[in-house]
């Protein structure tokens, strides 16, 4: 194994270490001690490594951007060859996929980027790129956005602990969500049968 | 005054200086001494009525929940009787209000919710009653949710500083979510409807 892989292969267990801290003790536990304690790594190549606690908060952040965009990229493949907003159903997939991964993940996640607001601007940043896409795809651009905010909004009301749905309900809005033709004039005003 | 209304004002005056202290340095700095200091009261009186910063946090969080009821009652005045779906427009409205009005306190309850949202459960609650009317008044009760969790979308989004749409965009695509006339066209009667 050369030195890169080592170092990558450190990096993903001190972030999955982190993550197991946040979820289980908060966001105040997160020490550069604990964080030694629960990954086996020492301090010292965990400061090297990170730098600061915020340091950590980014690359746990980088951690779970990069999943997610490998799992838009993933859908996207396994998606039909006819739909014609790629852009916007990968979007919705990824807020489906985190509703359905564990809150308290998430939750820690969220808490960090509500504290340090700086981090923001990556994801905002992101999304902006990704909703201009969804604009340019679509026929109906304003629906569009809207269908992507009903998914945002299933995912960040579950996370807070405020939503009233079951999983099962938000499932099947998450599908008729991903359902193009239930999003077009014609195909809705024909009945179902 | 009677006693007991003095001592309700005390306690919304406690409120109203934790909610100025939340907005203006965040929920690390919102301890008994900073709100004893913000609304003129001894640490003591504070926590005479807030015993503990979790209590405190409830009493924030019931206090933005009643003056949204007064927003609600206000807003079903202002409508014609016999409007359609009622309740959804009534929660698209007051969701709208949260991210216009009180960006910076609704924030910080946030930031308290994402490190514990068990405060929330009596506020997801009443979200389980509003929901059950949005279902009753809909003839596409998907529909009608998909409506209500895109309008969480937009607010959360903006609240966590994560949007990425102007705030011109976010008015205009809540007039749209308003717009029983949009949605027509996306109406499907659930079988045995």
């Amino acid at each position: 194994m050369d030195n890169a892989t080592r170092s990558e292969r450190s990096r993903n267990t001190a972030l999955k270490a982190a993550l197991t801290i946040l979820s289980r003790d908060g966001l105040n536990a997160l020490t550069f001690d604990a964080l030694a304690r629960e990954s086996g790594i020492s301090k010292g190549g965990l400061l090297h490594q990170f730098g600061t606690k915020d340091g950590i908060l980014l690359a746990l952040l980088e951690f779970q951007r990069r999943y997610l965009e490998e799992f838009a990229v993933g859908y996207l493949n396994s998606c039909d060859v006819s739909v014609k907003e790629p852009v916007l159903l990968a979007q919705i997939a990824v807020m489906r996929e985190t509703a359905s991964q564990p809150d308290s993940a998430n939750r820690a996640v969220l808490a960090a980027l509500v504290q340090a607001p700086e981090l923001l601007e990556t994801i905002r940043d992101a999304h902006a790129a990704d909703l201009a896409e969804v604009r340019k795809e679509s026929p109906d651009g304003d629906i569009a956005v809207l269908r992507w905010a009903a998914a945002v909004g299933m995912a960040f009301t579950g996370l807070i602990g405020l939503s009233p749905l079951s999983s099962e309900e938000r499932e099947r809005l998450f599908e008729r969500l991903l359902d193009e033709p239930s999003w077009t004039s014609r195909g809705a005003s024909e009945p179902a049968s | 005054m009677a006693r007991q209304e003095r001592s309700e004002q005390t306690r919304n005056a406690i409120i109203e200086a934790a909610l100025n202290v939340l907005a203006r340095d965040g929920t690390a700095r919102l301890t008994f001494e900073a709100v004893a200091r913000e609304s003129g009261l001894s640490k003591g009186a504070v926590t005479h009525h807030f015993r503990s910063k979790a209590d405190l946090f409830k009493g924030v969080l019931a206090y933005r929940n009643d003056s949204f009821e007064q927003f609600r009652r206000n807003y079903l005045q202002s409508r014609p009787k016999d409007a359609p779906q009622q309740t959804l427009s009534l929660e698209i409205a007051a969701l709208r209000q949260m991210v216009d009005e009180n960006r910076s306190p609704a924030r910080a309850v946030l930031s308290i919710l994402v490190d514990d949202p068990s405060p929330m459960a009596f506020i997801r609650e009443r979200f389980a009653g509003h929901v059950r009317q949005i279902r009753e008044e809909a003839a596409d009760p998907e529909l009608a949710l998909l409506r209500w969790e895109a309008a969480w979308g937009l607010a959360l989004y903006a609240l966590f500083g994560l949007s990425p749409l102007s705030d011109k965009e976010r008015s205009h695509l809540f007039d749209q979510l308003l717009d029983d006339g949009t949605w027509t066209r996306f109406i499907k009667i659930p079988d045995g409807g």
